[in-house]
């Protein structure tokens, strides 16, 4: 990236139009600007920041009241900063500023020679895909106090480890990693929902038991029905003999038993036939019977919303919440945070709903309607059911009574043959009455027993479904782990290498200007830069070292961004050429090391802007860059009060006296003047 | 020898290294790291990057380039 130009209206104290043309010129790589405190050097490398990231400096006060004071008063709240810049070979504009609505924008285009000029669809990410946020700040750099960054610190060096980390570009890997984690939990869990592996097995298990349990019980099944079949043919071989008998009255007996007999059957079968049925009329009412008064009371309580107006919600949630996200109204009227109609739209939440609620209601309406009128035939049909068993129960013990009195009187008659057929007879039926209790208990459990096994098996089947994403999911973990694994490994690399890098190009420039033999050394533990002797010996350093090595490091880290700009094979974000816009940058330098600075920066980066006042630019520094200047411009201080006592304070540039400040003037502003000298 | 040749030998030699570097664990982890400077520099949700990171692996893996005898 290289700057073109820079226009902006009313930002802080450069009132009106002004404008700045930045040298791209590669052998005169630096634009000078000339501006004594207060004057407004702060304020012009923040309009550079702000434009481009909507950020400002540490030490720019009053962030937040970027507008001109003296437009404010007149009414005009508007103000922008506009920058032409180069990248790649292709020419972009973007601007960002408050219009008179006070509603921020910020637009870019791109300048193609083909094309012509085209909008920027995603101008916040084109920005940052050429110069990242993170990066920027060592670009466009607050010189004031930059020697803290090589003051040793008790444990790590914050500030080195993060330039370095932002250099490379690791906010993004970072991210990265740090999502990577969490959709691995993600994946974790649904493996673990799926990993049914154990369960499964434990599950076969009960199965298998249960199966060889209603085997054995079927075995004794189909012994009962032996059984049973048994002592109903001793039983029928018995009647038959009693059929053939030479009494009347045994024959009659013998018949009117039969026909008992199977009256009997035909009653147990009712019996089964209405045991049955209630069963299915429990089944069919059970849960209307004992959700009835549950669903009274819903409908009781929508009727009674209802008739509030509460449902469905006189307003659209949906609509309310968008109108407050996006502070404005569905007019186009902005509506501001804290202000009466964003505080009174805000009111309209309490009664807004989705709208797919009033669908809702109707919905749980017309079932708990269902509910009730099904409740409505349930009393009359189980009634009638309990009504039929009672009287045939009451019918079959009558039957047996009177198969009692007949069994009791064929014992009676006075003939050893028929009393011994009777006992025999009576023998034989308790045994099978016994095979059949035992038959039917044994169905009750073996019908139990099936409904365990099937009721296993389906977990079986269900789990099995629920196991057949595990493979995918534990594939997707694995990529997962190669990517993370990629980019962890990726960062180490970097920060290794880029210890090399840096202390090299650092190295390099404190061979070439510092006067004693020292070297720098960061610390791969702590990020603590410091100076090392010929001996290998930290030495004690002073503010002016300080400073020194500070700047250099930022010098060398925005050489490391070129190197890495064009890296081919690179994951992480690329590095950058972009101009160096420092502001105050030598300080407590000796006049000797301001020069040498001075003259090391433009040498290692492409565009340099140098913000000085008088007392960092005369003496060596103009000796030592001058023939480098491409263009240059001084900040001059307009003051609407006359001079009275006040001096004037000019600056000297190639021997010409140049104004710092101008009384008498219409407006308090600053101006920026080209020097042309 | 020529120091031509020798240039010549070193840049094709470059391509080739670049174009194995170019696998799909390193084009998958790319893609990742665009879609999270999509979320830290312009208006993209947490829950949207979530996802579209994970359909991006979904991709991965049904294109069957990291299957273990497969790997990046």
């Amino acid at each position: 990236m290289k700057i073109i130009s820079l226009k902006m209206k009313n930002f802080r104290q450069f009132y009106g139009e002004q404008a700045i043309d930045f040298s791209t010129d590669p052998d005169k790589n630096i634009t000078l600007i000339h501006a004594e405190n207060g004057v407004g050097k702060t304020a012009l490398l923040n309009a550079i920041k702000w434009c481009f990231f909507e950020e400002t400096t540490l030490n720019f006060s009053q962030k937040e009241k970027l507008v001109n004071n003296y437009a404010r008063d007149n009414g005009d709240t508007s103000y922008y900063v506009a920058i032409e810049f180069e990248e790649d070979g292709e020419y972009f504009y973007c601007e960002r500023g408050y219009n008179n609505l006070s509603k921020s924008y910020f637009k870019m285009t791109r300048d193609d020679f083909e094309t012509g000029v085209r909008p920027i669809n995603d101008p916040e990410l084109l920005i940052n895909s050429i110069l990242p946020k993170e990066m920027s700040e060592y670009f466009f750099f607050q010189g004031e106090g930059v020697g803290s960054f090589t003051k040793a610190k008790v444990g790590h060096n914050r500030e080195v480890k993060e330039a370095i980390q932002n250099i490379l570009g690791f906010k993004t890997a970072q991210q990265a990693i740090d999502d990577l984690g969490d959709i691995k939990k993600d994946y974790r869990k649904e493996v673990a929902i799926r990993n049914k592996g154990s369960e499964l097995a434990k599950l076969s298990e009960e199965i298998s038991k249960l199966e060889q349990e209603k085997i054995a019980k079927d075995s004794r099944l189909s012994n009962c029905d032996k059984n049973i079949g048994m002592y109903e043919q001793l039983i029928s071989d018995i009647d038959e003999k009693l059929a053939n008998s030479n009494s009347t009255v045994v024959k009659q007996n013998h018949q009117n038993r039969a026909k008992l007999d199977k009256q009997k059957n035909v009653l147990t079968e009712k019996i089964k036939s209405k045991e049955a049925e209630k069963v299915r009329l429990i089944k069919m009412y059970g849960a209307h019977i004992f959700a009835k008064k549950l669903a009274s009371q819903a409908l009781d309580f929508i009727n009674e919303e209802e008739f509030k107006g509460t449902i469905p919600a006189p307003y659209n949630e949906n609509l309310v919440r968008q109108i407050l996200d996006e502070h404005a109204c569905i007019c186009g009227a902005p509506i501001h945070d804290g202000s009466e109609a964003y505080n009174n739209i805000s009111k309209l939440l309490k009664n807004a709903a989705d709208p797919d609620q009033g669908n809702r209601v109707i919905r749980a309406r017309e079932t708990l309607k269902s509910i009730q009128t099904k409740n409505e035939g349930a009393k009359s049909h189980l009634l009638a059911n309990q009504k039929d068993l009672i009287e045939l129960h009451n019918n079959l013990e009558d039957t047996k009574r009177e198969l009692e009195e007949i069994s009791l009187r064929m014992t009676e008659f006075n003939i050893d043959e028929i009393v011994s057929l009777e006992n025999q007879r009576k023998s034989h039926q308790q045994h099978k009455d016994t095979e059949y209790r035992t038959q039917g208990r044994l169905e009750v459990e073996t019908d139990r027993l099936k409904k365990s096994i099937d009721a296993k098996q389906s977990k079986i089947n269900q789990l099995q479904a629920q196991s057949t994403g595990i493979d995918i999911y534990q594939e997707s973990l694995d990529i997962l782990s190669e990517v993370e694994s990629l980019l962890i490994n990726t960062l180490q690399k970097a920060e290794e290498s880029s210890f090399n890098e840096l202390s090299k190009l650092i190295n390099d420039t404190l061979d070439l200007y510092v006067r004693q033999d020292f070297k720098a050394k960061i610390d791969k533990e702590t990020f603590n830069i410091r100076l090392i002797d010929n001996q290998n010996r930290s030495v004690a350093m002073s503010d002016g070292q300080q400073l020194l090595l500070s700047l250099t490091f930022i010098s060398s880290l925005i050489q490391l961004a070129a190197t890495r700009k064009n890296a081919q094979g690179e994951i992480l974000t690329p590095g950058v050429i972009a101009p160096f816009i420092i502001d105050a940058p030598f300080g407590v330098l000796d006049n000797t090391y301001k020069g040498n600075m001075a003259k090391s920066i433009p040498e290692s980066v492409e565009q340099v802007v140098f913000l000085l006042s008088s007392s960092h630019w005369e003496g060596t520094v103009e000796e030592n860059i001058r023939g480098r200047v491409g263009k240059e411009y001084n900040l001059v201080a307009e003051v609407v009060s006359p001079q009275g006592s006040k001096r004037l304070n000019p600056i000297y540039i190639k021997g010409n006296k140049i104004d710092t400040v101008r009384y008498n003037c219409s407006i308090d502003r600053t101006i920026i003047e080209e020097v042309k000298v | 020898m020529s120091n031509n040749d020798i240039k010549k030998i070193f840049e094709e030699a470059s391509r080739l290294a670049e174009q194995q570097l170019e696998t799909p664990l390193r084009q998958l982890t790319r893609k990742i790291l665009n879609e999270e400077r999509k979320y830290l520099y312009s208006d993209q949700k947490p829950a949207q990057r979530k996802k579209n990171i994970k359909d991006f692996i979904e991709e991965a893996r049904k294109s069957g380039n990291f299957k273990k005898n497969v790997r990046a």
